[in-house]
This record gives C-alpha cells, structure tokens and sequence, in this order.
C-alpha cells in the first residue's frame, strides 16, 4: 500500500524524457548527501533513502533492478550504482556529476583520517564509537530490504525466490555468481508469464 | 612514472575488472598484494585501514587510496582510486546504455521483475553477514533494530541514531 504512489514517473514512461531534465548540479549534490551520511557504512541504505523516496528519480523496480545488474557487474556495487543513476539521468555528463559527488570529498575525508592514524596511530580510542556507529549501518541495511520487501508484490514464488537468495548467500555463504547464475533465470522466467505483450500503463504495481 | 605508481595502475586496473560482486570480493587479493607481496604496509596498518575506509563516509573501496598512500605518497592514492573505479565504471556505464537503450521491452520487464525479490533477499544477506561480524552486546542489538524500525517503518532520516550509537561508544558502552 501506498507503495507505487511515485506515478508521475512510473516505470511505463521511457527515461529521461518522462521527467523534467534533472541538474547536474543536483545530482552531484545528493550524491554528495549519501556519500557523507554514510559515516560508519550504509551507503546503500542512503542511495535508496535520497535516490527513490526523496528525489524520486527512480521507482522501487528500477532500483532494485539497478542494484541487482551493479551487483553481477565488477566494480563497487555503491560506485556502479552511481555510475546507472547518473547515465539514467543525463548521460555521461550525470555520471561525472554522480561520481564526483559519492567519491571526491570522501578520498580526501579517508587520506585524512588514514593518514593521522598511521603518523599519530592516536585513533584507536574511537575504535568502540565506530562499532556503534556499525551496529546502526546494519540496520539501515535490514531496515532498507524490510520498507523495499513491505512496498513489493510478491506472490509464493517471489517469496520463494527472495528466501533462497538470503539463505544461499547471507547464511550458507555460496559464491554470488552461480547462485545467481540459478536464481536469474528461474525468476526471470517466473515473472516472463505476469508480463502482459502489450503493457498497459501503470498495471499490477496498483494492486496490493 | 615511478615503479610503485606503474605496480598500483596494473594492480588495482586488473582487480577492479576482477572485483565481481562488489569490492569486498577483492580485499584477499589487495592484502596478499599490498602486505605479502610487495611490502607497502604492515599487516596491522592493512587492517586499520580497512576498518577506517569502512567507517569513513564513501564507499569502502577507498581502502585502495589508503593502499596506494603507503605505496608512492598523494600521487599513489589517486592512482590507485583512479585504476580502482575507472574500468569498472566504464563497463558499468556501457552496460547501462545498453540496458537503458532497451527500456520497456517485454524481455526487460520480465528482467526487472525477476530481480527484485533476489536484489531484496541479497540486501537482506548483506545484513546479515555484516550483523555477524558487529554485533554484539544487548545495547548494539538495540541499535541495530531501533534502525530497522527507524527506516522501514517512519520517514525520520536514522542519523541521529547513528550519532546517538557513536557517542554510546565513546563513553564505553559498547
């Protein structure tokens, strides 16, 4: 419920034509936004927060969508996934102004902070801070699959799908890329026969 | 360019076409690199600047300007950054051209379709795994699920919790 409200972009609209051309400006800006609030990690869990429900420049489909493909190609996930949001929005151009954001300032927050280590080796004593600040990153990362997996349809098979990605990979472990070499297909192929030939607009994603 | 800054190019130019599945894949091969093989930092500096690289803002890939630092000083971190991402970004970024130059096709939907609930299981193993690795404690598991609630269920942005969590560190609490 409430899930698919993001209608004036639906996910039926080719992009970027369906929305007003977003400023570069503001790309980098929000990239810059997740980047810097990631303090402690849960650089994800930002991405989704200021991407899809604040800017809305994505619908919850696409990002998932997004996610999975930045997954399975090489790269930091977080990076790739900038890398989509800023080609999705205004090419190469966006890509830069996305980059720039999620990276720039950080290198030089990390050299920083790396480098009074290594001379003063005096951060230890900020080591406690850090594994609360880590405990909350978890959390943002479950809190983030709960709000994407209570706004998504799913049916048995879904559920099945999503139950089996967690236990292979989050609790058995298995390499990433056979398991999704099964998984893809076989979900792929599930949802083929709920996509209609012609797809009328805004269908399916309205119900539940 | 010196030997140090040629080694971080072709190092790290190789492993960020190889880091498939994230980063965090390749950290095995940056340590055996950095630390057994060609001796830029110790075994103690490559974990500290693993954990600091981790808590700092950005992606913890940037473990790899830390690495090219201690190897040949501010021109080895961006070296080493740039050898980092490039490649997989302009893979990334041809493959989601071509992704999005299919937009709405029938075979694309049925893509996006069939991703999302594997996305949301591995989102859900993520969690997980790192879970195992950080907590512990009643006080840290209080945290973690007061932030599940936080941003699955209300609006309010979680870095307060975040801040709170810190400072709950700080004093020693956890």
């Amino acid at each position: 419920m409430g899930c698919f409200l993001l209608d004036t972009m639906s996910d039926n609209q080719p992009a970027p034509r369906s929305m007003q051309r977003v400023r570069l400006w503001d790309i980098a800006t929000s990239y810059l936004r997740i980047s810097l609030s990631s303090f402690g990690g849960g650089l994800s869990a930002w991405a989704q927060l200021v991407v899809v429900d604040q800017r809305k420049w994505l619908t919850d489909e696409e990002f998932l969508s997004a996610l999975a493909l930045c997954r399975i190609l090489p790269g930091p996930n977080q990076v790739n996934f900038a890398v989509y949001v800023g080609s999705r929005l205004r090419g190469i151009a966006g890509v830069l102004a996305a980059l720039a954001g999620l990276i720039v300032i950080p290198f030089f927050i990390v050299l920083l902070m790396g480098i009074a280590y290594f001379q003063y080796q005096y951060l230890s004593g900020v080591q406690s801070a850090l594994r609360g600040m880590a405990a909350v990153a978890v959390g943002m990362t479950g809190g983030m699959g709960l709000k994407l997996a209570l706004r998504y349809p799913f049916n048995f098979w879904s559920m099945l799908i999503m139950a089996a990605a967690f236990i292979t990979i989050g609790i058995l472990r298995w390499p990433l890329l056979p398991v999704l070499a099964v998984l893809i297909p076989i979900s792929v192929g599930l949802a083929w026969n709920r996509v209609p030939e012609a797809r009328p607009p805004g269908e399916e994603n309205h119900e539940s | 360019m010196n030997h140090n800054l040629l080694s971080l190019l072709l190092l790290f130019g190789s492993l960020s076409l190889a880091s498939v599945g994230g980063g965090s894949t390749v950290i095995p091969d940056i340590h055996r690199e950095a630390v057994m093989v060609r001796h830029w930092m110790s075994d103690a500096d490559f974990v500290a600047a693993f954990a600091i690289a981790q808590a700092a803002p950005g992606p913890g890939s940037l473990l790899v300007a830390l690495v090219g630092w201690k190897a040949a000083g501010w021109p080895g971190a961006v070296v080493a950054s740039a050898a980092m991402f490039g490649p997989a970004c302009i893979l990334t970024y041809f493959s989601s051209r071509l992704w999005l130059k299919f937009r709405d096709s029938r075979w694309q939907i049925a893509i996006e379709k069939g991703l999302a609930p594997i996305a949301i299981g591995l989102i859900f193993a993520s969690g997980w795994v790192i879970a195992r690795e950080v907590s512990h404690g009643l006080l840290s598991y209080a945290f973690t699920a007061a932030t599940i609630w936080v941003v699955a269920r209300t609006g309010f942005n979680p870095v307060f919790i975040m801040v709170l969590a810190g400072l709950a560190g700080l004093v020693g609490l956890m």
